[in-house]
């Protein structure tokens, strides 16, 4: 999803990020050619770049062009802003409980690595729990009218297996609540610790929310660029490249956190795609550092799985792998083999058909640079 | 001779306790559209859209100010009469206290 050739989404994406050089069309685009752009921006949520860009002059567009992308901007405004008091009021709940959370992505990446929360829309809400209150959150969440997306697969695999619970409210929205930054075996290996230390905190509606910090908010980018979808996602890696440029972050300290994590592949990968993607003049060590790296035999491996759509079974499989003691490593094993009858729920499977899936991802493994 | 901002900060800091002073209220969301912005306040059940000369009123109260600042300022900004621009922006103050977005703070 890196742009279709001859796509100028990623000239989007790109907008006012210095250092980027990626050709803008001479004039106004076509029709034809605006509306495929139009379709593409509004997928990849760039509609804030397009608009800021176009009524700026910064990409050529007639005024029914200019319109078109205000109105679509708008649009996401609109949910980011129902997402924030969404936010709010979760946030209060939670800190009413007693529950600690950090506020990740869209919400976040807007409010701290954009000059202009406008630039940067987002779809639902993502906060991060420890995984000891991952359950209260969920059953409070439950409580108050969400509904939980697919079922547990065995009780216990949210608070020390899952990635997230991800939670529909009454209005439609999506609230993800995390237990750590991926699903698989990149999953697996973060210290979750890390991520509750010294937060970077910002203001939203008069009230202060705690984000990652800097280092932890950037290796986070990381992942949801290369671990997320295959080809990485336009916004994904701008937000990359903004929270590498734009912040002033300790490299020292995030490779060491990189290297702790076994994470240092992922930040290589990340941080090439960005530097292809923009077409980056800018030269920084993390640039350098990644164009040189080369992946161990381990990285390799848990990398291949996340270069397919939906393998789901591939990545907790190769999860495995990344869970501590033979006890861990059963009881994962087991849930996922034998999960309970209601998991199966809305996932369009039964038993056999989770089995077989399983035993192809298990064959289909192979290693990726 | 000192300058146009520095002279609105110069009366603010003078201005006597008891001229109102307008912001925004904290809790109020918003964002810049295009030639606009979208505010969602408290207890609203939706955001609402501001137009151009609302968003420029809008920008005008991210530091409190009084009324009469504002005033000078946008009348400055749009070239227009004092008087003109002080009816459209009590008719705008008028209609953010109403939906939560601003308040008078004394």
């Amino acid at each position: 999803m890196t742009g279709r050739p001859g796509s100028f989404a990623p000239a989007v994406a790109a907008h006012r990020l210095a250092g980027a050089r990626l050709d803008i069309p001479p004039k106004p685009l076509d029709d034809d050619a605006w509306a495929d752009l139009v379709v593409e921006v509004r997928l990849q949520r760039l509609t804030g770049l397009l608009a800021d860009a176009v009524s700026s002059g910064a990409f050529p567009a007639t005024d029914e062009q200019v319109a078109e992308a205000a109105a679509a901007h708008e649009a996401a405004m609109d949910i980011a802003l129902r997402l924030e008091r969404k936010l709010l009021d979760t946030a209060s709940a939670f800190e009413d409980a007693g529950i600690e959370y950090r506020v990740l992505k869209g919400p976040a990446f807007a409010h701290t690595i954009y000059d202009d929360p406008a630039l940067r829309a987002f779809g639902d809400v993502d906060l991060l729990v420890p995984g000891g209150d991952v359950e209260p959150a969920r059953d409070m969440l439950v409580a108050a009218g969400c509904e939980r997306r697919y079922p547990e697969p065995r009780p216990g695999f949210d608070r020390r297996f899952g990635k997230s619970v991800t939670l529909e409210a009454p209005d439609g929205f999506e609230i993800d609540l995390h237990r750590t930054l991926v699903l698989g075996p990149f999953g697996l290996t973060v210290d979750t610790g890390d991520l509750f230390a010294d937060p970077s905190w910002f203001t939203l509606g008069g009230r202060r929310l705690p984000a990652l910090g800097p280092e932890t908010r950037f290796l986070h980018a990381c992942y949801h660029a290369v671990l997320g979808e295959w080809p990485p996602r336009m916004l994904p890696l701008r937000d990359v490249a903004q929270a590498l440029l734009t912040a002033d972050l300790d490299t020292e300290s995030v490779l060491s956190t990189a290297a702790s994590w076994r994470a240092r592949a992922v930040v290589a990968r990340a941080v090439r795609a960005t530097w292809q993607t923009f077409a980056l003049a800018d030269v920084v060590p993390l640039s350098v550092w990644a164009a040189r790296y080369e992946p161990d035999a381990w990285e390799r491996r848990a990398l291949s799985v996340h270069t397919r759509r939906k393998r789901y079974g591939a990545k907790a499989l190769a999860s495995v792998r990344a869970i501590p003691g033979v006890r861990g490593k059963a009881a994962f094993v087991h849930s996922l083999l034998t999960p309970n009858r209601a998991f199966f729920a809305g996932r369009d499977a039964g038993y056999l058909r989770w089995w077989r899936k399983g035993v192809r991802s298990a064959v289909r493994q192979e290693p990726v640079r | 001779m000192m300058n146009p901002g520095l002279q609105h900060a110069e009366r603010e800091r003078r201005a006597p306790a008891t001229v109102a002073r307008w912001g925004r209220t904290a809790e109020t969301l918003w964002r810049r559209t295009v030639g606009g912005a979208l505010v969602f306040p408290p207890g609203a059940t939706e955001p609402v859209a501001l137009n151009e000369t609302a968003a420029d009123l809008w920008e005008q109260l991210e530091a409190p100010a009084t009324l009469d600042t504002v005033v000078e300022r946008l009348a400055e900004r749009y070239g227009a009469d004092a008087d003109v621009v002080a009816r459209d922006v009590h008719a705008l103050l008028a209609e953010l206290e109403r939906l939560g977005a601003a308040e008078e703070l004394r």
